[in-house]
C-alpha cells in the first residue's frame, strides 16, 4: 500500500509536470463522458418518469377495432364488461386529436367526470360548468394563456373558411400543472359532452373503455373475457404499453449512442496515440526511472495510476457537466431526438435521477476503454532497456 | 577486500542492420570494496555498454555478472531492479536528472518503489545535499541548477540507497578545472569510505589521480593492461 501511495504521489507530480497534455486527454475524456453520460442520464430520467405515470395507467384499455382501424364502442360496451370477475371499475372514456389550424397542431381532447376533473384539478369540489376547459401548460404557453382567459377552438368537422358560429368560445378554468406536461401539456380537458361536440361525436359515444382489475394477475384473464364480449376488441395491456415504451426509448438511446461511437472510438485512437507516442524526454525519463532501480512492474504501475487518474478525472468531470446538461439545461438538441418535433412538445422538467448503478457503468464505458488502450504503450515504455531508454533507441 | 562486482568472459553483441556487431568481447573484470577502477578507451570502444553490463542496467549476450555474490544474468527483471536499486549508484554522462523535478524530488527518485522516504531516508537526503553543498537550492528546479551543482546532484542521487557499487560515465567531461577537482576529491572520500568505484573517462586528469587504483583500456571489446 505505502508502494502504491508513493507511485500514485509520483504519477500525480508527472501528470502535473505535462500540465498541457494531461488537460487535454482530460478535456477529450471528459467530453466522450459528457456526451454518453447525458444519454443515459436522460433516459433514466424519462423512465423514471414514465414509470410514475405508468402507475397511474389502467391495466387495461379496450377499444374497437374496424376493418383494422379504431371504432367507437358505446355504453353497452362498457356494461357487459361491469360484471366480468376482477373488474373493479370500467370507465367510459371520451377522448381524441383535434387539429387547430392556428396553432399548426393537433391539441388532445379528454372528456372527463366530474371526479376525474376534481383530482386532475386537486379539490375534491372541483367541477367543469359547460363552457369551461382546463388547458396542458404547454398549450397554455403556446397561447399565452391564464386562467380566467378565452379559449376559441374549431371543432372537428369544420373547416377555417366556416363562418365563424362553428367555432366554440370557451372559458380557461385553469392550467394544468407542469409536471403533467409529459403526457398532458397540450391536452384540453373538458365535461364528456363539450368533448364529444369538440371532437364531433354523438352522445353516448365511447372511445375506448378503461379497465381497473384487482389482483393485476387476472388481467389476461379480462383480457379474454373481454374478447369474447365485445366484438372486434383490441385490448391494450399497461404492461404491453410500459414494454412498448422502454423499448422505444431504449431504441433512440441506443441509435444516440450508435452515433456517437465513431466519435468515441476517435477519442480513444487519440488516447492510444498521445500515449503510445512516447516523447524522447518520456523515453529518457523512464530510462532515468529504470536507472535508478525501478523494475518494469513500478514503471508500468505508475503510468496505469496516471491513465487512471486522467480517466477519473475526466469521467467525474464529463458526469457532472452530463448532468448540468440535462437537469439544469433540459438537455436542449437531445431531448428532440427522444421526444419527437412537434409545435406543442412539452418543454421538459426532468425529475433530477442518479443511481449508483448508472454513475459506474458512464465511469466503466469511458475509464476502462480508456485505461486498456494505455496499457500496451504503458507495457512498451517500462520493458525498455535502462541503458537504450537513455539513448533514446526505443 | 571483498569483491563487488565480477564480470567473467562477458560478450555483448547487438544488432547492427542485417548483421550483428560485437561490442563487448570475452571480457573479465573484478572490482573490490575501496577500489577505484578508471576505464579508458576511444569514442565507440564499448566503454558505457561495460558500465551499464557492470551496473546491472543491461544483461550481456554471454557470459556472466555478479554483483555483492548475485548472479545477475538469472535474476528476473523485478529482482534485477531491486538489485540496481541497493547495490549500485549509477552517474550517467548526461546526468539523468528529470529536470522538471526539484534537486530533492530527483534525490527521492530511487526511493519511491520502496513506498518512499522513511525518516533515516530523509535525514540521509539532507546530509546528502549539505555534503555536496546543495541544500540552499533543494527546492529548486534540477534544469535550473549549474554544470557543477547538477554533476553533484548526480553524484548524491546515487548515494541515496547506500550503494556497494558506484559506477560513473564520463563524469567530468562537461566540468571546468575546479570542478573536476571537486568531483575528484569527492570520488576520493567515497573510495575510503569502501565503495568500489568504476569511472569512465577520457579526462587524463582523473586517470592521473593519485587515488585511482587501476587504469584499463578498452580496445575492441577488450580489456588492455592496468
Amino acid at each position: 500500500m505505502k508502494r502504491i501511495r508513493a507511485l500514485a504521489s509520483y504519477a500525480v507530480s508527472s501528470l502535473s509536470r505535462r500540465r498541457g497534455r494531461s488537460l487535454a486527454l482530460i478535456a477529450s475524456l471528459a467530453l466522450s463522458t459528457a456526451m454518453s453520460g447525458a444519454i443515459f442520464l436522460l433516459s433514466t430520467s424519462l423512465d423514471a418518469t414514465a414509470d410514475t405515470l405508468a402507475e397511474a395507467m389502467p391495466a387495461l384499455v379496450v377499444q374497437r377495432m374496424v376493418a383494422g382501424r379504431p371504432a367507437l364502442l358505446t355504453h353497452a360496451d362498457a356494461e357487459a364488461m361491469r360484471d366480468v370477475p376482477s373488474v373493479r371499475q370500467v370507465t367510459e372514456r371520451v377522448w381524441g386529436y383535434l387539429y387547430q389550424p392556428a396553432l399548426e397542431s393537433n391539441v388532445v381532447v379528454y372528456g372527463l367526470d366530474q371526479a376525474a376533473i376534481a383530482e386532475a384539478m386537486g379539490d375534491r369540489d372541483a367541477s367543469l360548468a359547460d363552457d369551461e376547459v382546463l388547458v396542458g401548460s404547454v398549450l397554455g404557453a403556446a397561447l399565452g394563456l391564464r386562467a380566467g382567459d378565452r379559449l376559441a377552438l374549431v371543432p372537428a368537422g369544420a373547416t377555417p373558411s366556416d363562418d365563424h358560429a362553428a367555432i366554440l368560445v370557451l372559458r380557461v378554468r385553469d392550467l394544468l400543472p407542469e409536471r403533467a406536461a409529459l403526457v398532458h401539456g397540450d391536452s384540453v380537458i373538458a365535461s364528456p359532452p363539450l368533448a364529444r361536440q369538440l371532437l364531433g361525436l354523438a352522445p353516448g359515444d365511447v372511445v375506448d373503455l378503461a379497465l381497473d382489475v384487482f389482483p393485476p394477475e387476472e388481467a389476461n384473464v379480462v383480457a379474454a373475457r373481454a374478447l369474447e364480449r365485445i366484438v372486434g376488441a383490441r385490448v391494450i395491456e399497461r404492461d404491453a404499453l410500459t414494454r412498448r415504451r422502454t423499448v422505444t426509448f431504449d431504441a433512440r438511446a441506443g441509435l444516440l449512442s450508435a452515433t456517437l461511437l465513431p466519435l468515441l472510438l476517435a477519442m480513444l485512437l487519440m488516447t492510444f496515440d498521445r500515449l503510445s507516442g512516447l516523447g524522447a524526454l518520456e523515453r529518457k525519463e523512464i530510462g532515468i526511472l529504470k536507472a535508478v532501480g525501478w523494475s518494469t512492474r513500478d514503471v508500468l504501475t505508475a503510468r496505469m495510476l496516471e491513465s487512471g487518474i486522467l480517466a477519473m478525472l475526466g469521467a467525474a468531470l464529463g458526469l457532472l457537466a452530463a448532468y448540468a446538461f440535462v437537469f439544469l439545461l433540459g438537455a436542449p438538441g437531445l431531448s428532440d431526438a427522444y421526444l419527437g418535433w412537434s409545435n406543442l412538445r412539452p418543454e421538459l422538467a426532468l425529475v433530477p435521477t442518479l443511481d449508483l448503478d448508472l454513475v459506474l457503468f458512464t465511469l466503466a464505458l469511458v475509464t476502462l476503454p480508456f485505461v486498456a488502450v494505455s496499457v500496451f504503450p504503458a507495457w512498451r515504455a517500462a520493458s525498455l532497456d535502462p541503458e537504450r531508454a537513455m539513448r533514446g533507441d526505443a | 577486500m571483498s569483491v563487488v562486482v565480477v564480470l567473467d568472459h562477458v560478450t555483448k553483441r547487438v544488432p547492427d542492420g542485417r548483421t550483428r556487431r560485437t561490442i563487448l568481447s570475452e571480457l573479465s573484470l573484478e572490482i573490490a570494496a575501496g577500489e577505484l577502477v578508471v576505464v579508458q578507451g576511444p569514442s565507440g570502444s564499448g566503454k558505457s555498454t561495460l558500465l551499464a553490463i557492470a551496473g546491472a542496467m543491461s544483461l550481456p549476450t554471454s557470459g556472466t555478472v555478479t554483483l555483492t555474490g548475485e548472479p545477475v544474468s538469472r535474476l528476473r527483471d523485478a529482482h534485477r531492479a531491486e538489485l540496481r536499486r541497493d547495490v549500485v549508484g549509477f552517474v550517467f554522462q548526461e546526468l539523468a536528472l528529470i529536470g522538471s523535478m526539484s534537486l530533492e524530488e530527483n534525490l527521492l527518485l530511487p526511493l519511491i518503489p520502496t513506498g518512499g522516504a522513511s525518516s533515516a531516508q530523509k535525514k540521509r537526503i539532507e546530509a546528502l545535499l549539505k555534503r555536496f553543498g546543495l541544500s540552499e537550492r533543494a527546492r529548486d528546479l534540477a534544469a535550473s541548477a549549474s554544470g557543477g551543482e547538477r554533476q553533484r546532484l548526480a553524484i548524491a542521487r546515487a548515494l541515496v540507497r547506500s550503494p556497494k557499487l558506484l559506477v560513473l560515465d564520463e563524469p567530468t567531461a562537461h566540468l571546468d578545472a575546479e570542478n573536476t577537482a571537486n568531483v575528484l576529491s569527492v570520488l576520493t572520500e567515497l573510495r575510503s569510505e569502501g565503495l568500489a568505484i568504476l569511472v569512465s573517462t577520457h579526462d587524463a586528469r582523473v586517470a592521473a589521480h593519485p587515488s585511482i587504483d587501476r587504469v584499463v583500456q578498452l580496445r575492441t571489446g577488450s580489456l588492455h593492461g592496468s
